[in-house]
């Protein structure tokens, strides 16, 4: 029997035609926590998609204790006593805890098809019991708090036996004392041998809790080694890399500066319970990067200003004149433009095509007559193809079948032609290829030259890096820091600022 | 080419490539065009038997056309039979206590549209699904046309409005015909050519884009329904005008017959994709079927059952050409 409980070897995985998985290889020791660690678009979620059976890998073995095995469903991978939390809860919220944690082996009633609720709920006590989580069995999930659904997906995943349990930024919603209960159950399970594939952006927590760490950037395996071995500074610099990244988003120096003019200022927003208080200004022909860790309310105030969850109080200044926004279309009106965090979900409708997406919020003003003005409508859509060179064989293609990136483009194009005084991006590049990264990118710069002004929440800081004049850092709903974008001296320094 | 598309009535927002299942209403028209023809003979095709089924299905045809808008949505509409009756009653009633001809009829008008607010506040406003507010909604106006005039019937003696909503003629053509003809261009040219249209279609297409669009989505949504119930309470001022007789009977079962030709027509249930065209060939086919049945001699009761079997059979048909298989999604 080898000394590795999971071996996986030379793992290849296109989606697209896209390589997002390059010849990557994972070993992890029995009975160790080990530390999956990576930037967005890193392949670490892929990899364990593979691993639980999700995806299948274009080419690659996996090997558990030394046998060759393949999975090509969950139920496969779920046979070898792996287990994964998934991000997205998968629990029934209108069901019990029990229920939920019993959902695939429901104890029967003797030799007959039906469930036995009493044992089923002593069992899930028993359960909770032994890993001391505080909860009645027989609440219903919806009556509970995310942390505790997050506690609940755990119970689950171990009321069958777990030999490999994967944990997927298993603390992000959870407070300081649910995160101290998961962590008491980690110990607990790996003093009972069990091995765990532990993700986490949260650097602190990778030191407390991890025995090993592996490193992933662009679909590549990077290095692997003990956790002792390694400095959050050498962690960070391991998963940004140097070279390729860093030509693609290199500072430019600006063309044009910014103007001294506030375009946009808002003042002691409130949103919500964790948003109170937000307050900042965007210049004229600036570009105002916000950065924070997922969760700390850069999407909310985007989304808050846009309408979408309009904020409760404060105020919203465009041009110098108070805007009052209480829906999507006063704050079009007041010129302000999203490109949304989910370009599939919000962005986009993706069953109609590239020339229906792209007039809709325009649609209104393209009225001629009785019906929609034919050529105004091609005149608009063939010049924003041109002008952002968006890849479609033509104007009527359905938008589903584009790539990521001319998908976004499209996005981009449609509120462009609102001529939007403020343009606010979330995650614009998030989860398209690197080239197209960078056209996105050099299409911002390009467009702030002109005198076009944006908010760009990015969790990529090279990104941020590259094309902010101001990046504003948040956390917990709170502006925490500001840093102008010429001064920032390495990527290091900004994760820091992000992190603690 | 965007234009044949949209004459052809295919349906707007879909794949501009060629494909199977956005001709299926018409292969399946001509089959069975082709089935009672070689039934029936010279029965069915004389040009007295096909005015007579523009006649019957003008009804379905004109409720289909805003369905058309109310299905490509992302909704349903169920409360159309019943909207058609009250309305029906309502005009009558008007036009017997006042003889003003444009009363009775703005009278008919503003049920449908009162109702079809009332669905629409609902669905819109609440977020009830449809089918249930629709289903009671159903079931609230059937028992108000009841006892509006305790099951009796309203006679019309006006003879211009029997003439113009539903005996008269205009040449050879019944002015039946040309009601839905009318309500097809408008139906046809709102959905494709007007901003309205497009609201439509991307907030049946995805509700969430169409809100972060800036689309007003509850007003669209109540919107539909106005539409809808304007519509089954024109198609219950016809039936009155036809008969000379408004009752409280007139529309039962319609919303079968009329989301059935809609989702025929190659409308998609899921939303985001319609065709007027597409629901009006869908209903001119629905009648031709039980014009077909019934000059074949079947009973009402076996009238019925093929009814509801063709239905089933030519959904399914429709959908498997969509699909391309019945296992593979």
């Amino acid at each position: 029997m080898s000394e590795y409980i999971l071996e996986m070897d030379g793992i290849n995985k296109s989606f697209n035609g896209v390589k997002v998985l390059k010849n990557v290889g994972l070993k992890i020791k029995k009975g160790e926590v080990h530390a999956l660690v990576g930037g967005n678009g890193a392949g670490k979620s892929t990899m364990m998609k593979i691993l639980t059976g999700v995806y299948t890998a274009d080419s690659g073995t996996i090997r558990i204790g030394g046998d060759p095995v393949k999975f090509d469903s969950a139920q496969d991978s779920s046979r070898y006593g792996i287990r994964m939390i998934f991000q997205e809860l998968s629990l029934v919220p209108t069901m019990t805890v029990a229920e939920n944690i019993f959902l695939n082996q429901k104890p029967r009633a003797k030799g007959l098809p039906i469930i036995n609720n009493r044992q089923m709920e002593k069992k899930a006590a028993e359960l909770l019991r032994e890993f001391e989580i505080d909860l009645d069995p027989s609440r219903v999930v919806n009556t509970l708090g995310v942390g505790y659904c997050q506690l609940v997906e755990i119970a689950k995943a171990l009321s069958q036996d777990a030999k490999i349990l994967v944990l997927d930024e298993p603390t992000a919603s959870l407070t300081e004392t649910e995160t101290q209960i998961l962590f008491g159950i980690v110990r607990k399970l790996k003093a009972r041998g069990v091995t765990m594939v532990y993700i986490s952006h949260r650097m602190h927590e990778i030191f407390q809790i991890t025995d090993s760490i592996t490193i992933m950037r662009d679909g590549q395996h990077i290095i692997t080694d003990d956790t002792n071995n390694f400095s959050m500074d050498s962690i960070i610099h391991h998963m940004l890399g140097s070279t390729t990244v860093e030509k693609a988003f290199k500072r430019m120096h600006r063309e044009r500066k910014p103007s001294n003019a506030n375009v946009l200022e808002v003042k002691h927003l409130h949103i919500n319970d964790k948003l109170k208080d937000v307050s900042f200004e965007l210049k004229k022909g600036e570009v105002l990067g916000f950065a924070g860790l997922m969760g700390s309310g850069r999407t909310e105030i985007a989304e808050a200003i846009f309408g979408i969850n309009p904020a409760k109080s404060g105020d919203i200044i465009v041009d110098h004149k108070p805007v009052k926004i209480r829906k999507v279309k006063d704050a079009i009106d007041a010129g302000i433009a999203l490109i949304p965090e989910d370009r599939r979900r919000q962005g986009l409708v993706l069953i109609h095509t590239v020339k229906d997406n792209m007039i809709l919020p325009v649609v209104d003003k393209l009225k001629k007559g009785l019906g929609l003005d034919k050529k105004r409508v091609e005149n608009i859509v063939q010049s924003k193809i041109g002008e952002l060179a968006i890849k479609t064989d033509n104007s009527n293609k359905v938008i589903s079948l584009l790539s990521g990136g001319n998908q976004q483009k499209v996005v981009i194009a449609k509120w462009l032609e609102t001529g939007p005084k403020v343009l606010m991006m979330d995650e614009p590049t998030a989860g398209i290829d690197i080239g197209a990264k960078g056209e996105i990118i050099d299409m911002i710069r390009r467009l702030a030259d002109q005198g076009n002004s944006f908010i760009l929440i990015s969790s990529e800081l090279s990104e941020l890096m590259a094309i902010c004049d101001r990046i504003i850092v948040l956390k917990d709903g709170r502006i925490t820091g500001e840093l102008n974008g010429d001064d920032i001296p390495s990527e290091e320094i900004l994760q820091h600022a992000i992190q603690q | 080419m965007q234009n044949n598309r949209s004459l052809l009535g295919i349906p707007q927002g879909a794949k501009v490539k060629f494909n199977f299942s956005n001709y299926m209403v018409y292969i399946i028209f001509v089959i069975v065009l082709l089935i009672f023809a070689l039934w029936h003979g010279e029965k069915f095709f004389s040009a007295n038997n096909i005015l007579n089924i523009t006649r019957q299905t003008a009804m379905i045809s004109i409720m289909a056309v805003a369905s058309t808008f109310v299905i490509a949505a992302g909704q349903i509409d169920l409360s159309i039979g019943s909207i058609v009756a009250l309305s029906s009653l309502v005009t009558a009633l008007v036009l017997q206590s006042t003889d003003n001809m444009f009363l009775a009829i703005g009278s008919g008008l503003v049920t449908g549209a009162v109702i079809g607010l009332f669905n629409g506040f609902f669905v819109a406003k609440i977020r009830i699904p449809a089918f249930l507010v629709t289903l009671g909604t159903l079931s609230l106006v059937k028992g108000a046309a009841m006892w509006a005039t305790n099951t009796s019937a309203v006679p019309i003696t006006n003879e211009t409005y029997t003439q113009i909503f539903g005996l008269g003629t205009i040449g050879p053509i019944p002015i039946l015909f040309v009601w839905t003809l009318i309500v097809a261009a408008i139906g046809y040219f709102a959905l494709t050519k007007l901003p309205f249209g497009k609201k439509v279609l991307a907030t049946g297409g995805n509700e969430t884009s169409a809100k972060y669009t800036g689309i007003n989505v509850a007003r669209t949504t109540m919107a539909v329904f106005v539409l809808s119930g304007i519509a089954a309470a024109f198609a219950g001022m016809l039936y009155a005008g036809r008969v000379q007789t408004a009752r409280y009977t007139f529309g039962e079962g319609d919303e079968l017959s009329v989301i059935a030709a809609v989702i025929l027509g190659g409308t998609s249930m899921a939303g985001g994709v319609g065709t007027v065209i597409g629901s009006v060939v869908g209903s001119l086919l629905m009648g031709v079927i039980n014009n077909g049945l019934i000059i074949g001699g079947l009973s009402v009761s076996q009238q019925m059952m093929v009814r509801g079997g063709i239905i089933i059979l030519f959904v399914t048909l429709s959908m498997l050409a969509t699909r391309g298989s019945a296992f593979k999604r």
